[in-house]
């Protein structure tokens, strides 16, 4: 499923930009370039010197270059995140390095799942589980963002030749999302006339006493895959973050088996002797049990468990004998509930411990 | 017109080896080859190429001097693939200014070429050449005959013209400040009669 959407935005309320200083500055279109030669020599013994000031010239007009630059601000292109997480914010730094001021129409496509659905894109600010919405603000942090609205293909906001600003996409994940799951979502910049929703036209007919105007963008390409996203010099730029469910996968068993019958003129340790029978005992009063339980961590992202907590109550028709911690940190006891906690379970393995109870 | 054909034969050459005379020119010294290569003075800013004085009344008494500027473009051959000199560096060809855009970034080569068709060498010739804010000039990149010497003034003290290259602990150290860099002094100590050279630089716009 992709998805490719653009709505609109109040312009002049989007944004007023001052944003921070040019990285670099630029020498704007249309200044004029000169370099003029000046002359002297002698030219015989007894001849005066000969000056002959601005002897030659050459000059040239600055042509105008369209550069836009977007930047995804995620390590190795990915966001982990966990099922229910709300207000994931993926930054996106949009940049122009071009000589001249630019308005830029945002757009942003979304492609993979998360959860039973699609995400779904909201115009508006929205915590609905599924959803997402964009923003443009001068830092990463959505308190200092103005909602755009990609439905519609208008200027986000004029730009300053140098400066640059944030596109930020804010997602909530549904809480059923599953582990490995993933969306994709691709920000791409298109640089427009300032103060305008008419994308730049590249011109280079205006010879040289005219301003050209020049697409000077490089391609883009994913930073997981190495794919181009966006083609060079077409006055825009891409770039995509994934959003990675990474939740551990935990699957817990609990078997029970009779360790002793207890049968009268015979003696054990149920706390701790003992071993599983090689054939099945009768769990008759007086018996003793032994409970296993295992956990097992199935993450198919490789994400570890931490903190593990079990709770177990054992059933009134029995009494708390003893424990073995086994795998896990500590297993107690407490008025016939038992507590275990692991402190970390990789993927692909499991960790267990055992209880050990009389039949009453 | 046998004149016109040498020098438009030397241009072709310099075509296919400009881009290794830009990778490597670092010293003034030296540099025969570049006043061979170097475009002719009779090419003019439109290509145009004047027809040589042939009487003795046409003969410019005068030292003559012209300033072209060129961006620079990778050869592209037919097929449209970039082309290769032997060392695998990109062969360069010269666009004049007036066929270029030039944006931030964008290099600018000028060609100076000086002319003397008197029949007394000129001595003690200077140059002076501007150097806009806009723009950086690249001090390595000068190619010119051998003796000529570069100084450069910054825009608080004009007048005072400093060696771009000065030798320092027996090395030759390039001393100029391109960010203040506003004009440079070019010195010959003799163009001799009939007799022209060139001088090229690059500069980037800023």
């Amino acid at each position: 499923m992709f998805r490719q959407s653009i709505q609109s935005v109040a312009f002049g309320a989007a944004l007023t930009l001052s944003l921070s200083g040019a990285a670099f500055a630029q020498t704007a279109p249309n200044v004029l370039v000169t370099n003029s030669i000046d002359l002297t020599y002698n030219s015989g013994a007894d001849t005066p010197t000969v000056t002959q000031d601005d002897a030659a010239s050459v000059a040239f007009r600055v042509d105008r270059k369209i550069d836009v630059l977007v930047t995804a601000d995620a390590d190795n292109g990915s966001v982990s995140v966990v099922p229910g997480q709300e207000t994931v914010v993926l930054s996106f730094l949009v940049e122009n390095n071009g000589n001249d001021t630019q308005g830029l129409i945002v757009d942003v496509a979304t492609d993979g799942s998360v959860g039973a659905d699609d995400l779904t894109y909201s115009p508006t600010v929205t915590d609905a589980e599924g959803s997402y919405y964009v923003m443009i603000s001068d830092t990463t942090s959505v308190d200092d963002g103005v909602v755009y609205n990609v439905d519609t293909s208008l200027n986000a906001g004029d730009i300053a030749a140098g400066d640059d600003y944030y596109v930020l996409v804010v997602a909530n994940v549904p809480i059923d999302a599953a582990d490995a799951q993933f969306a994709d979502f691709v920000v791409t910049a298109l640089a427009t006339n300032a103060n305008s929703n008419t994308p730049v036209v590249q011109d280079r007919n205006q010879g040289l006493a005219g301003v050209n105007t020049v697409f000077a963008d490089a391609a883009s390409l994913s930073t997981r895959t190495g794919n181009q996203i966006n083609a060079a010099f077409n006055g825009s730029d891409s770039d995509e973050t994934r959003i990675l469910l990474t939740a551990p996968v935990i699957a817990a068993t609990k078997t029970a088996v009779v360790l002793h019958e207890g049968l009268p003129g015979t003696t054990f340790a149920c706390a701790t002797g003992g071993a599983v029978p090689s054939s099945p005992l009768a769990a008759i009063p007086g018996a003793c049990i032994q409970y296993t339980i295992t956990v097992t961590n199935n993450s198919d992202s490789g994400t570890a468990a931490t903190d593990i907590v079990i709770t177990d109550e054992l059933p009134d028709e029995i009494s708390y004998a003893g424990v073995t911690v086994g795998d896990f940190t500590t297993v107690t006891e407490s008025g016939g509930t038992i507590t275990a906690t692991l402190a970390n379970l990789p993927a692909d393995e499991d960790a267990s411990f055992t209880i050990r109870a009389i039949v009453d | 017109m046998i004149n016109r054909v040498f020098l438009r034969w030397l241009q072709a050459a310099a075509k296919t080896h400009f881009a290794a005379l830009l990778g490597h020119a670092g010293r003034i010294t030296g540099l025969i080859l570049a006043l061979a290569l170097a475009p002719a003075t009779s090419i003019a800013q439109d290509g145009a190429a004047p027809e040589p004085a042939t009487a003795a009344e046409d003969v410019p008494a005068a030292v003559q001097v012209t300033l072209e500027g060129f961006t620079l473009a990778q050869e592209v051959s037919e097929e449209g693939e970039p082309v290769f000199d032997d060392n695998g560096d990109p062969v360069m060809i010269r666009v004049p200014l007036a066929e270029s855009v030039v944006t931030p970034g964008d290099q600018v080569l000028y060609v100076i070429t000086l002319d003397n068709p008197t029949e007394e060498p000129a001595t003690d010739v200077q140059l002076g050449a501007q150097v806009a804010a806009e723009v950086e000039l690249d001090p390595f990149s000068f190619t010119g005959p051998d003796g000529l010497e570069i100084a450069w003034a910054d825009a608080e003290t004009p007048d005072v013209f400093r060696p771009v290259f000065e030798q320092i602990d027996g090395e030759e150290v390039m001393t100029a400040d391109l960010e203040t860099l506003r004009s440079l002094q070019l010195t010959l100590p003799e163009l001799a009669p009939t007799e022209q050279f060139n001088v090229t630089y690059l500069i980037t716009l800023r």
